[in-house]
């Protein structure tokens, strides 16, 4: 759990948890885009050098 | 209130408590939505046969980056106009499901995608392609955000003729692409897609009248009225039929695209002129789809015509 809920004062609602499901979800594919993109400018570099 | 829904409320002394606010959270599938994945599949498949039209060869990896950086210009495009349109999509029926009208991403969040999904497209078709189809999508994009959203869209009946010209670049990005230049292939290209656009919206605008109407658009239909936007449909129909015929004229396409060029002018006209004479909805229902199937059988035509005769010689 990414944060706490001090001696249980604060309840964690369903919508709470499905928020930071989503949140998580969101960077995930944000990381996982950002990784696609590097790999594709390596690539791109590779092909370019190629000489093509 | 920040953006997803998400406020920070002090409870007591020392402590902030995360709550969670009732609008829905958006979800990756509100992003796709963003980026109007029915506007870019037909700006990727038009982008996509100017590249394969031009002259020369490139590297498979730099066509598919080409028509990517295509693509993702169309995203951002469709994120900043999410983002800038919000008040008016929500009080139409068609767009009011937009992420941005529901709430669902907030608007300086479209924007920042929009920005942002922009310098990936221009960075990467200058770096992997050349800076020529860069600038050229990034006049693209930029036409149609400051000239066509910002300054036509809710001034004038002419939005969506001078703004067909952003919709109409796509085809010459993607000759760029390979060639580097521009020829006369491509810029008839431009002229179909821009002459295309106005009957294809105004077709949309006359079944759609009342949400423009309230929602303050101008839109010709509202701004004209139905008689004269039915004559504007008609002459713009005749008129990107034979547009569509002059790639044969100029000998950049032969005799199998002239075919389907005729078949499908004869079928964008006919429609056109039956819509003049009844004017009813269901007719410029039939008249949109129509011009969505007359752009896609000009462009197949134009890579079937070209493929024979890549195969097959003159």
């Amino acid at each position: 759990m990414p944060y706490s809920t001090p001696s249980g004062a604060d309840r964690v609602s369903l919508d709470d948890r499905e928020f930071r499901r989503r949140q998580r979800t969101k960077n995930l594919l944000l990381g996982g885009l950002l990784v696609a993109l590097a790999v594709l400018f390596y690539l791109v570099t590779l092909v370019r050098l190629g000489g093509n | 209130m920040a953006a997803g829904g998400v406020r920070t409320v002090p409870r007591s002394a020392g402590m902030i408590a995360t709550e969670v606010a009732a609008e829905p959270v958006a979800t990756p599938l509100d992003y796709w939505r963003l980026l109007k994945p029915n506007v870019m599949q037909l700006v990727v498949f038009t982008g996509a046969v100017g590249l394969y039209l031009a002259p020369g060869t490139i590297h498979p990896l730099l066509g598919f980056v080409a028509v990517l950086a295509i693509a993702l210009g169309a995203g951002a495009c469709a994120a900043i106009n999410n983002a800038y349109d919000a008040d008016i999509d929500r009080q139409m029926r068609r767009t009011r499901g937009r992420p941005t009208a529901t709430g669902r991403i907030a608007p300086a969040e479209a924007l920042g995608t929009g920005i942002a999904l922009a310098l990936i497209a221009v960075m990467l078709m200058g770096l992997a392609l050349n800076w020529l189809a860069a600038g050229l999508l990034a006049f693209t994009i930029l036409f149609y955000l400051v000239v066509y959203t910002l300054f036509l869209k809710r001034r004038t009946p002419q939005n969506i003729v001078i703004g067909g010209v952003a919709g109409a670049l796509p085809p010459v990005v993607g000759w760029a692409a390979v060639t580097g230049d521009v020829g006369l292939p491509p810029l008839l290209l431009f002229l179909i897609v821009f002459l295309w656009t106005p009957p294809h919206f105004w077709s949309l605008a006359l079944y759609r009248n009342e949400d423009y109407r309230r929602a303050g658009v101008p839109m010709l239909p509202v701004v004209a009225g139905r008689r004269r936007t039915l004559r504007y449909i008609f002459a713009y129909a005749l008129a990107v039929s034979l547009a569509g015929l002059l790639p044969v004229a100029v000998g950049a396409a032969g005799a199998l695209y002239g075919l389907v060029a005729l078949v499908a002018g004869a079928m964008f006209t006919g429609v056109a002129w039956r819509l003049l004479r009844t004017g009813r909805d269901e007719v410029a229902r039939r008249g949109f789809r129509v011009s969505v199937l007359y752009l896609f059988l000009i462009f197949l035509g134009l890579v079937v015509d070209h493929a024979v005769f890549d195969a097959f010689g003159s």
